[in-house]
């Protein structure tokens, strides 16, 4: 529909050509409202033929259902450029109407505030005050974020905020708080002259797709809502933590533990493997570097994210296919956002980063880039230790890229790729004849596609179409000294290569304000190619008594496919204002064994009270054998049935007050129908796992994992601290008796602290102390050979004992970062100190054993430990 | 129900009624039936009629409201004048504060009351149309219950824009950045022009 500006079209529609039906407008401007997004990416449709500005203006306006508020002298008779403004967004037409007025377009959600352009100056502090809507008390433990820039902190006891100093100019301040209305974008303010300002937060139920149903959740760097015992952004920079991995950050928080080596997460008890990690709408499969060297980090760089959300008291049906919990990534938004560029450099890594918008604001990009040089830091450490016999060349990269353009208010379309790979070197030497070699290549690709459309205003739908690859290839050898020649050799040639289709929708139906129906489904098509050889020798003793090399080879050549199926469906329902209620089922079809199964699952979320939320949930979740997980290496050739968990968490929560939280949840996981799983009980970092002594089939009858976890934190301007302690229990019945899992921890204790003493420094310090591990027991057979009755050789076996009948002694550790910001002319430059295991606490992660022949020569198995006092440091400029 | 026209002027239409507009180089004209508030834009060349059976109201730029039944034609005028005439043609100029009822049989009635309290199905409307800021600090003072302190200097300083429910500082906030002005707001005051 077209607007005309001056006489000339309207002549040609005889004098009266812009008839309305009011109707039809209305209906217009109320679907252009409701549609979110940026005001100036809004549709317009006009011509301009240099009519007085004030009449383009308003010609623009009512042809894109944004309001335009300007002030008329600013703009005097000016007139408008001509412009045939035909299908352009709301923002080009201002930049073209606007050109040489000194005005610059603010967008609000669906306004554009025509203000006059900031003149420069210098940095300004902006500061202020969140308040309650009733004016009589500040809000405390609200972000307040000031969009343009990035940064955002969080409000005292008082709801009082403050950024450092900023370069003057106008910006748009969001706050967000639990249990209040967020106003993203409906704050303007003026920095020059305008601290304090005053941001005011209405005390709203929460709309019901925005209800967090689920226990067990838990934010990382979140944007909304709010949650109790989050991390935010800025705190996610400011604490300790080794390769500014996500994964290991994520450590921190309850009822998740991790060993220092890997970045691989084990939520509340459960496996690594039984998480699900996703990315943008997309799942990742195996996203760690180095996954033959324990996956020591994580492919997604923590400076590209958005937010992460850990979801471990059961998962909603919409989410399946794993038994423990949800890892949900999303990555920095960029449309509407300011281009921005960094450079970083680590102990580990360099990273640029950029973003950027194009379109006028209606699409944007984001590219991150790592290059990690480990290789280079262990290459400079074996240079200066004259005796190393170890050569590790460990190098990676990743590379994750983003597109994103709001096609039109109602359509979202981006474009994803995460690219990893690594390229790992290891030999070593040990005299007189013990060496090893390996060299792993891995590839990771990612490359997907997503699609939201707000088909009406109570009606979405998200479709994401992905595809991935995972190549890898692993070669080396392994030789040992033994009685003969050699006790044991290997020769191993692993290789394969994993591809992945799928396609996901996901609608949701808005019935009403108190109903929300939800359904989707997911098909994915995947194939394998597994290439394994594997020549081992090992020396025994026959029954005469004599020593023979027995040679065994494992020749697999196999190309699996599946085609895997999903359907969802489920209700959620508000039957009273403070109840929500979420019950489905989902039903997963596997092709690689034949199976279709059925999941229900039940959520609940009920305010007691405007501070106090309880929530609870029981489901059911299964878990395929996916065609990445045949585990060649020890044999195996077919898919084992799907694995189940059924799963009961209860939570509550409550608001202190004065930036005070607390929670409270319990939950309790069964699984049943397990695979077996092969494990180094011995917890040895070996080229070859499957060829270690300490190697075993684990085929439990069933498994449990209960606990309790408890949080009390607090969070202020300045100050900020956290407690947290977890009891728990994961076990696994193996022969009629209960044996805990590798990383049961049953007693888990956290703290935390954060302080800023001024606005450029951050000083943040963690400890963390959990009972030790359990430990298998490495058992020793002594054979004595003899010739005619003289000794003549001794051959000493080791096999595993009873698999986690011992305990490791308690682990605690302290870490400790700093970090300093100084502003510059052209941006901001971090820079960070950070100490790991501070006071050097030498954490087992397995222990010595040594066995004492008559002959008095010792057999020993050096035991590990953990990673010592690690001091790292890195910069990071901001531009 | 709130809309833009495409000449600027804001109408917010009452439930059940039915506006069309249309507009050309030298006239603007709208036909009503039911009830609406006009925020129309100042044009001197191009007058805003709005159109009823019953009578016809002609404006430059104003703030007026115009309600219409079968038996009644009843205009209120906020801000700026207007004229009302009927079919028997037949005319009177209404000013700020003054309620014109024009029966069917043609008859004017001329009052002056508290027309913001016959306007009371707009709360939560702010319609400014190159509005003199003295005039919107009034209008904040009426609509938020708070006192404005104006700098003295910016009273004659004109906006253009509308509001629909926003809060006190949004407001406040829109009007400050687009005059370009440092704004305070306290929980009772606004202070325009320079900080408390």
């Amino acid at each position: 529909m077209t607007f005309p500006v001056n006489g000339f079209p309207m002549r040609l529609a005889h004098g009266l050509i812009a008839l309305l039906i009011c109707s039809l407008a209305v209906a217009s401007v109320e679907a252009q409202t409701a549609a979110s997004g940026d005001a100036l990416s809004r549709p317009a449709n006009f011509e301009s033929q240099r009519a007085p500005l004030v009449e383009a203006l308003a010609a623009l306006q009512a042809s894109s259902g944004v309001r335009i508020a300007f002030s008329p002298d600013l703009i005097q008779d000016r007139a408008a450029p001509a412009c045939r403004c035909q299908s352009v967004t709301v923002g080009e037409a201002l930049t073209v109407l606007l050109a040489g007025t000194g005005l610059t377009p603010m967008p609000m959600p669906d306004q554009v505030l025509l203000v006059p352009e900031p003149e420069p100056s210098a940095s300004v502090a902006l500061e202020g005050v969140v308040v309650d809507a009733d004016g009589a008390h500040g809000i405390g433990g609200a972000r307040v974020e000031v969009r343009e820039l990035g940064l955002a902190v969080l409000t005292d006891s008082n709801g009082r905020f403050r950024f450092q100093p900023v370069p003057a100019g106008d910006y748009h301040l969001t706050a967000q708080a639990l249990g209040y209305r967020s106003v993203p974008d409906r704050q303007p303010t003026q920095t020059e002259g305008r601290s304090p300002v005053r941001l005011t937060l209405t005390r709203s139920p929460l709309a019901l797709n925005e209800i967090v149903v689920a226990p067990g959740r838990f934010g990382v760097m979140e944007d909304a809502p709010l949650m109790p015992q989050s991390l935010s952004r800025e705190e996610m920079q400011a604490l300790p933590q080794l390769g500014e991995d996500v994964f290991r950050s994520l450590e921190r928080l309850p009822g998740v533990a991790t060993d220092d080596i890997s970045a691989k997460l084990n939520v509340r008890g459960a496996n690594s493997d039984e998480l699900l990690i996703m990315l943008d709408g997309a799942e990742l499969i195996e996203p760690y570097h180095m996954p033959d060297l324990d996956a020591v980090l994580g492919v997604v760089d923590v400076g590209a994210l958005r937010g992460v959300s850990l979801l471990a008291g059961g998962l909603p049906v919409e989410h399946g296919d794993r038994m423990a919990g949800l890892l949900d990534m999303r990555t920095l938004p960029v449309i509407g956002r300011d281009t921005r560029h960094s450079i970083g450099i680590s102990a580990s890594n360099v990273t640029g980063r950029s973003q950027g918008t194009f379109g006028q604001g209606r699409g944007g990009w984001l590219v991150s880039v790592r290059r990690g040089f480990l290789d280079l830091v262990l290459a400079l450490a074996n240079q200066a230790d004259e005796n190393a016999n170890d050569e590790l060349s460990p190098r990676y990269y990743d590379v994750l890229a983003k597109v994103e353009l709001l096609a039109s208010p109602r359509h979202r379309v981006s474009g994803h790729v995460l690219w990893a790979g690594d390229d790992l070197g290891l030999a070593t030497t040990e005299p007189p004849s013990k060496r090893a070699s390996l060299h792993t290549d891995w590839s990771n690709l990612n490359v997907w596609g997503g699609w939201s459309w707000a088909m009406r205003d109570n009606l979405e739908v998200s479709t994401v179409l992905s595809g991935s690859r995972l190549t890898r290839a692993r070669t080396g050898e392994w030789v040992s000294p033994g009685a003969s020649e050699v006790a044991a050799f290997a020769d191993v040639d692993d290789r394969g290569a994993f591809r992945f289709a799928t396609l996901r929708q996901d609608w949701r139906l808005g019935l009403n304000p108190k109903a929300l129906l939800k359904a989707g489904g997911q098909f994915r098509w995947s194939t394998a190619d597994y290439q394994y050889f594997n020549a081992m020798g090992r020396e025994s003793v026959t029954a005469d008594g004599l020593i023979e090399l027995a040679l065994d080879t494992i020749n697999a050549s196999i190309a699996p496919t599946a085609r895997e199926g999903t359907g969802y469906v489920a209700a959620r329902v508000q039957p009273w204002s403070p109840l929500t209620l979420e019950g489905g089922a989902r039903y997963d079809y596997r092709s690689q064994t034949g199976e279709g199964r059925v999941s229900p699952r039940l959520l609940a979320a009920f305010e007691l009270s405007e501070r106090t939320t309880v929530r609870a949930s029981w489901g059911q979740h299964r878990q395929s054998h996916g065609v990445e997980e045949l585990s060649v290496v020890d044999g195996d050739t077919t898919f084992f049935p799907s694995e189940l968990a059924e799963q009961v968490a209860l939570g509550v929560e409550h608001d202190f007050g004065q930036g005070i939280q607390a929670r409270i949840e319990a939950y309790s996981r069964s699984t049943s129908d397990p695979r077996p799983r092969y494990l180094n009980v011995g917890r040895e970092i070996i080229p070859f796992p499957e060829i270690g002594n300490d190697r075993v089939r684990f085929l439990p009858d069933e498994g449990r994992a209960r606990g309790v976890q408890t949080i009390l934190a607090r969070v202020s301007e300045r100050r900020e601290w956290s407690v947290s302690y977890t009891l728990a229990a994961a076990e696994d019945l193996v022969d009629g008796r209960w044996t805990p899992r590798a990383l049961d921890q049953r007693h888990t204790l956290g703290l935390r602290t954060l302080l800023k003493p001024s606005d450029d420094w951050a000083l943040s310090v963690g400890w963390q102390f959990h009972s030790g591990w359990p430990s298998t027991p490495m058992e020793f057979a002594v054979d004595t050979l003899r010739t005619e009755g003289e000794l003549n050789g001794i051959l000493v076996a080791e096999r595993p004992g009873p698999i986690n009948s011992r305990r490791l002694p308690a682990y605690h550790r302290l870490d400790l970062r700093a970090t300093r910001t100084w502003t510059l002319e052209s941006g901001r430059l971090h820079a960070f100190i950070d100490v790991f295991n501070l006071y050097n606490r030498q954490n087992l992660r397995s222990y010595d054993y040594a066995v004492r022949l008559p002959s008095g020569e010792v057999v020993a198995n050096p035991g590990e430990t953990l990673l010592p006092l690690l001091p790292t440091f890195g910069l990071t400029w901001e531009f | 129900m709130t809309v833009a026209l495409a000449d600027g002027t804001v109408v917010r239409l009452a439930a059940g009624s039915t506006l069309r507009f249309a507009a050309d180089a030298e006239r603007r004209e709208a036909w009503l039936t039911g009830r609406a508030f006009f925020g129309v834009r100042h044009e001197a060349e191009r007058p805003f009629v709005v159109h009823t059976d019953l009578g016809q109201t002609r404006v430059l730029g104003t703030r007026f409201e115009v309600r219409h039944s079968d038996d009644e034609l009843r205009v209120v005028v906020v801000e700026g004048r207007v004229s009302v005439s009927g079919s028997s043609g037949r005319s009177t100029d209404v000013n700020p504060g003054q309620v014109v009822r024009l029966g069917a049989n043609g008859d004017f009635s001329l009052t002056t009351e508290d027309v913001q309290a016959l306007l009371d199905w707009e709360q939560g409307l702010l319609v400014f149309q190159a509005t003199p800021l003295s005039t919107v600090a009034d209008e904040l003072d009426r609509h938020f219950g708070v006192g404005v302190d104006l700098r003295a200097d910016l009273a004659e300083r004109r906006i253009t824009a509308w509001f629909d429910d926003e809060p006190l500082e949004e407001v406040v906030s829109s009007i400050c950045l687009v005059v370009g002005v440092p704004c305070t707001v306290d929980r009772d005051s606004v202070f325009v022009g320079a900080s408390r």
